[in-house]
């Protein structure tokens, strides 16, 4: 199989990685969160204008919500989701078409 | 506000994505499968490529593996976002953006998996931290960008000139709490574009 792969990546997961004997019960290290190493895991947010830029890299990153013009066909108020790229019901969370 | 000012995820404009990758990652969560099988609180992770040559018909195929992984939602606005470790992963094909894989971590476990996932790390990280949303918009844009070049490039063998540009703008853009992950995924991707794992 290798011949048929350059070396620009491919590593189409080997079915090694799907055996059960690849399951190791204890828990690698290095995959755990140490919030001691990231002194920015647990500071207060006290600064407004961090806040703010914060807030920002995460409406890109996660996604935000607008409220837009029209209604649900259940009357409610409906909001454009950049995470799902498509209207949803403020009120139920379903996807509509706003009216 | 007006839709037509929406300013769509990864996209950077409202007329729509400005590359077929950016184009590919906004719009697994219109599949009917992603509803299927993915919480809506799920991240796409930058995609992993890999390639097929020859494909199934003899011709070259090139696809785009998507990690997904969860998060915490910050208990108030500005406050970061903890990152969970990646949960399953769905490969589209680059030539028609078909789904043509999705695999449960859960199930394949190519790392130990956990009843609770654990918080791996979290978001913005310190890369950038102190970008405005403006910037880091621009990157990501830029980054889905490089990418076209990279699976065009393993489509048709042509050269690939972007490589240096696209393993530093993804080695900032990629939460490094992800990055073990993706060393276990693709090695040989992750160490071309992420670099040697650091001891």
């Amino acid at each position: 199989m290798s011949d048929d792969y350059d070396d620009l990546q491919l590593d189409d997961q080997p079915d090694d990685q799907l055996d059960e004997v690849n399951v190791d019960d204890d828990l690698d290290d290095e995959l755990r969160y140490d919030a001691a190493e990231d002194d920015g895991a647990l500071r207060d947010v006290d600064d407004e204008a961090d806040a703010d830029r914060t807030a920002a890299l995460q409406d890109v990153h996660f996604g935000t919500s607008w409220t837009v013009d029209g209604t649900s066909e259940a009357g409610n108020p409906v909001e454009w989701s950049t995470t799902t790229n498509a209207y949803h019901d403020e009120k139920t969370g379903e996807q509509v078409e706003p009216k | 506000m007006s839709t037509s000012t929406v300013r769509r995820l990864d996209t950077g404009t409202a007329d729509g994505p400005t590359s077929r990758t950016a184009g590919l990652m906004s719009g697994l969560r219109s599949m009917p499968l992603f509803r299927q099988v993915v919480p809506m609180e799920a991240l796409v992770g930058w995609p992993i490529p890999a390639r097929h040559n020859p494909g199934w018909d003899g011709r070259t195929a090139v696809y785009l593996k998507f990690p997904l992984y969860g998060y915490h939602r910050p208990a108030r606005r500005g406050e970061p976002t903890r990152l969970l470790p990646p949960f399953a992963m769905l490969t589209l094909n680059w030539a028609n953006g078909a789904p043509v894989e999705f695999v449960d971590f859960r199930y394949s476990r190519p790392w130990p998996i956990t009843a609770t996932p654990p918080v791996i790390g979290e978001f913005p990280h310190a890369a950038v931290r102190e970008l405005s949303g403006g910037d880091y918009l621009a990157a990501r844009v830029r980054l889905a960008e490089l990418y076209d070049g990279l699976f065009e490039s393993l489509g048709d063998g042509s050269g690939f000139d972007g490589e240096a540009e696209l393993a530093d703008l993804l080695g900032r853009l990629l939460e490094p709490c992800l990055a073990p992950y993706y060393r276990m995924i693709a090695p040989r991707f992750a160490e071309r574009f992420l670099g040697a794992e650091q001891e």
